[in-house]
């Protein structure tokens, strides 16, 4: 997929060469653009479908392999991500959150039912997360667009390491805030409020830094 | 669900660990309340941090383009299905609204108890007849079917319907048809269920002689939900069944 200033509005038919598309500016894009890009979706431009996978598809497709642990899964993964996008393009509204967001809430989503049908969430240990766990660090340069693995990592660099294993339990081996405190031995509530106090550290950082 | 009980949700509902009927119902009290849609907002915003931890990954080569077929496919779906659902609606009207085999049946049983084994039995060929169209225009894969069966000796049956519609592509929605119930126990109410959450379809309404139904276009997915049960005016379950695809 390459991008063309030219542009296009060919139709989503799934039978077409890869269509020239407009350039949009690097980085994170402004709400008009993202909600314009999105009411193009909707209305079933091939070219808008194309943007938006040269913009999400490999952070998705990392989320997918990450979470399901095959490229065949991931793969499966990112293309009904974008198809349950291209179906809900219309009711995407940029006030309720950033497209980025948007996205990554479908394609979460998608995993964990995956990962339910498999009966494989409760198997995996936290080992293999290991490597998602960062330092502390302060957050202030964390940048502003969370597309950057490094930005999002940075932030989580502002919780302690056990903050982060507990919200990383529960994102990506779907362990509910029963499940850890069963396993911990810690009571629910306290398993509860731990993993909204970490919720609200991140959000409050990256608010510091300002929306893009 | 009150706001506290959402509020209390919410974090397990951005971290995609809550039950499939505590999702659908915390989506359903966020499409009307500003306040946890906001707060739900900022969590959410955070819970992404997570996933972009992982980092991106190169995908194989021609994703893109396969990307771009698979929402093509769905889209040629959509036009289909679109045409398939007015089809199934319209069989609807005519199975549950019209006078057909129910005004037959109704005459060849005299006695009571016949009356009621008819009824019984029209509501359950009604539904049926409904289900055998509905899986011709939506496939066979969305429909769940259940039989509803008294409990212990009570009179009364019928059957009840599932369309669980792809993610996002239509409403999913319930019909359940009933027929042979005593009039002492009305009004009926109908319910799907799972777990320990319940969702209530509404009042039974009387379509036909003996013949009650209760249809609900559904605001989120009805994935999850299992059993079908019917209740009487005091809340007592008399029909109950297990879905099945």
């Amino acid at each position: 997929m390459t991008g063309n200033p030219r542009g296009s509005t060919a139709r989503i038919t799934g039978e077409e060469a890869s269509a020239p598309m407009t350039h949009y500016p690097e980085g994170p894009l402004q709400p008009q653009v993202e909600r314009d890009l999105m009411r193009r979706l909707a209305s079933g431009e091939e070219e808008a479908l194309r943007i938006l996978y040269a913009r999400f598809g490999r952070v998705i497709f990392g989320l997918g392999l990450r979470m399901l642990g095959t490229p065949e899964s991931a793969e499966e993964l990112t293309q009904d991500v974008f198809v349950v996008a291209w179906r809900k393009a219309a009711r995407y509204d940029p006030s309720r959150g950033r497209l980025s967001t948007w996205l990554m809430v479908i394609a979460h989503n998608l995993c964990v039912d995956r990962l339910r049908r498999d009966s494989r969430r409760v198997s995996v240990a936290i080992d293999d997360l290991d490597d998602l766990l960062v330092g502390s660090t302060s957050g202030e340069d964390a940048e502003s667009t969370l597309l950057d693995r490094d930005a999002a990592r940075r932030l989580l660099g502002c919780l302690s390491v056990p903050e982060q294993r507990l919200l990383l339990l529960a994102y990506y081996r779907g362990w509910t805030a029963r499940e850890i405190s069963e396993a911990d031995h810690v009571p629910l509530g306290t398993v509860k409020t731990r993993m909204r106090t970490a919720l609200i550290k991140i959000r409050r950082v990256h608010e510091l830094k300002g929306r893009p | 669900m009150t706001c506290t009980e959402v509020r209390d949700l919410l974090v397990e509902h951005v971290l995609g660990t809550l039950s499939p009927a505590d999702r659908q119902a915390v989506d359903e009290h966020l499409l009307w309340c500003a306040g946890c849609r906001h707060e739900a907002m900022g969590l959410a915003e955070s819970a992404s941090v997570l996933g972009h931890a992982a980092g991106p990954a190169d995908p194989p080569p021609g994703l893109g383009d396969r990307v771009v077929a698979a929402v093509g496919a769905a889209s040629g779906r959509r036009r289909r299905s679109r045409a398939g659902v007015l089809a199934a609606v319209l069989a609807a009207f005519l199975v549950v609204g019209t006078a057909g085999w129910g005004t037959v049946m109704a005459g060849r049983a005299q006695r009571l108890e016949g009356a009621a084994q008819a009824a019984r039995d029209d509501a359950e060929r009604a539904a049926q007849g409904f289900a055998d169209v509905l899986r011709d225009v939506a496939g066979r894969r969305n429909v769940a079917e259940a039989t509803l069966r008294p409990e212990a000796a009570a009179p009364g049956g019928g059957r009840a319907l599932l369309f669980d519609a792809a993610e996002g592509a239509t409403p999913d929605w319930v019909l359940v048809i009933a027929g042979g119930l005593p009039d002492r126990g009305a009004p009926y109410r109908a319910r799907v269920v799972t777990g320990g959450h319940t969702l209530t379809l509404g009042e039974l309404s009387p379509v036909m002689q003996q013949r009650l139904a209760a249809y609900r276009l559904l605001p989120a997915s009805t994935t999850g939900y299992d059993r079908v049960e019917v209740v009487d005016a005091r809340g007592r379950v008399v029909l109950t069944a297990a879905f099945t695809v």
